[in-house]
């Protein structure tokens, strides 16, 4: 079952939220109340090293008070606090989601936008899909991941919004530059694909720029 | 999903029997790389210009390691902020063993997204940018979280104050991002 994904919003596909499964992982049995956690899964948080929380950071399993996560082999467990049994769970980048493993089959309606397909991918005989921030190419036949294509940021752009944070500084790659340049009247930001027209009094959104056909 | 076509089938064969192909680029995407090498003057992708800098070579195979080879020499743009050799000697062993082993690999996927920033700034980007900014800026990464860059006593840094990690020389540019030396690894957020 989904839990929410891009394509719940009005800017289509991009990535803003988790693409959390509801439910329990793969390869758990599952009891009356749903399923738990194994043994040698381990907490994320709550290492003394400063360099061992690297988990933390999407924002999808931040700190939660109602929930624990934890890790085991490519996957992350959402569990309830209260219950102690999984109540989501989500296949990592670089765990489940590795070049060279079989495509997880819970995620199998998380294709991408066809311009991130024509604009990212290259080749028809991979599918282009989107899990954990990136867009990979997975065989056809038989649905191994070939590689991470992009990183995405996830980042929520739509006409009309403000400026999401992050983006104070002129980032437009090298081949458009000549054509989308800031000036007092306009800026303009990359992100995931995209050039973004911005309103510098008000830092609202006011064009998106597809690439390609623009260079 | 498209459905698979008899080309693609006689393709999927012809790997079969003669291995994995290299996939083409698109016509778009080759015209796009024309123009950036054009206007760059390299046809190096940035994965290609980590890999051939001595002093980051730690962070080149990290990047290998976690299988972002193509994303980084793909059309995709992208600015590393990419820490030193001598920066990840001074990781912890367990903390840097734990991040060149299979378990681990997550967590360096999580580590590496939070040093790519989205899009190509040059230098004279971010010098403008910082000076129209009051010297501090607020660059979106791969990572779920923006990094903070500002002008410190001695150039400039990622994080607060004068302790982050340093800009330490100029970057190297791409067709299709920039490269920053760092001397340290920006740290995890706290919860």
């Amino acid at each position: 079952m989904r839990y929410r994904d891009a394509r719940d919003f009005e800017d289509n596909y991009r990535p803003a939220w988790s693409p959390l499964i509801l439910g329990c992982p793969p390869g758990l049995a599952k009891k009356r109340n749903g399923c738990m956690p194994p043994g040698q899964a381990r907490p994320i948080w709550g290492y003394d090293e400063p360099y061992a929380n690297w988990y933390a950071y999407p924002s999808w399993y931040r700190y939660d008070d109602r929930y624990d996560w934890r890790y085991n082999d490519g996957y992350l467990y959402r569990v309830d606090r209260t219950t102690l049994m999984i109540s989501a769970f989500l296949p990592l980048l670089g765990g489940a989601l590795y070049q060279g493993n079989i495509w997880p089959s819970d995620y199998d309606d998380y294709a991408v936008d066809p311009y991130y397909v024509r604009y990212y991918g290259s080749d028809d005989d991979y599918d282009y899909r989107y899990a954990d921030g990136a867009v990979f190419a997975v065989d056809r036949r038989s649905q191994r991941i070939e590689g991470i294509v992009a990183l995405l940021t996830g980042d929520r752009w739509s006409l009309g919004s403000r400026l999401p944070d992050g983006y104070d500084i002129y980032n437009v790659p090298p081949e458009y530059r000549d054509r989308y340049y800031d000036s007092d009247s306009a800026w303009y930001r990359y992100s995931d694909g995209y050039i973004y027209e911005i309103d510098p009094a008000t830092l609202l959104v006011r064009k998106l720029i597809e690439l390609l056909d623009n260079a | 999903m498209r459905t698979a076509t008899l080309a693609t089938l006689v393709a999927i064969s012809a790997m079969t029997l003669f291995g994995c192909k290299k996939p083409e680029q698109t016509r778009e995407q080759k015209e796009a790389a024309a123009k950036a090498e054009a206007a760059v003057g390299t046809r190096q992708d940035v994965y290609k210009a980590l890999d051939d800098s001595s002093d980051l070579s730690v962070m080149a195979k990290l990047v290998k390691s976690a299988g972002l080879e193509k994303t980084l020499g793909g059309v995709g743009s992208y600015t590393l902020f990419a820490p030193t050799d001598a920066a990840f000697a001074r990781l912890p062993q367990d903390q840097r063993q734990l991040l060149e082993s299979k378990d681990g690999r997550p967590q360096l996927l999580a580590l590496l997204r939070q040093h790519i920033v989205t899009g190509y700034i040059a230098q004279a980007d971010l010098e403008k940018g910082l000076a129209r900014s009051g010297g501090a800026a607020s660059l979106a990464t791969m990572g779920g979280a923006p990094i903070r860059i500002h002008k410190g006593q001695n150039g400039m840094l990622v994080g607060q104050g004068e302790t982050g990690p340093h800009v330490t020389s100029e970057p190297i540019l791409s067709r299709n991002g920039v490269i920053y030396r760092i001397d340290q690894i920006i740290p995890p957020p706290t919860k």
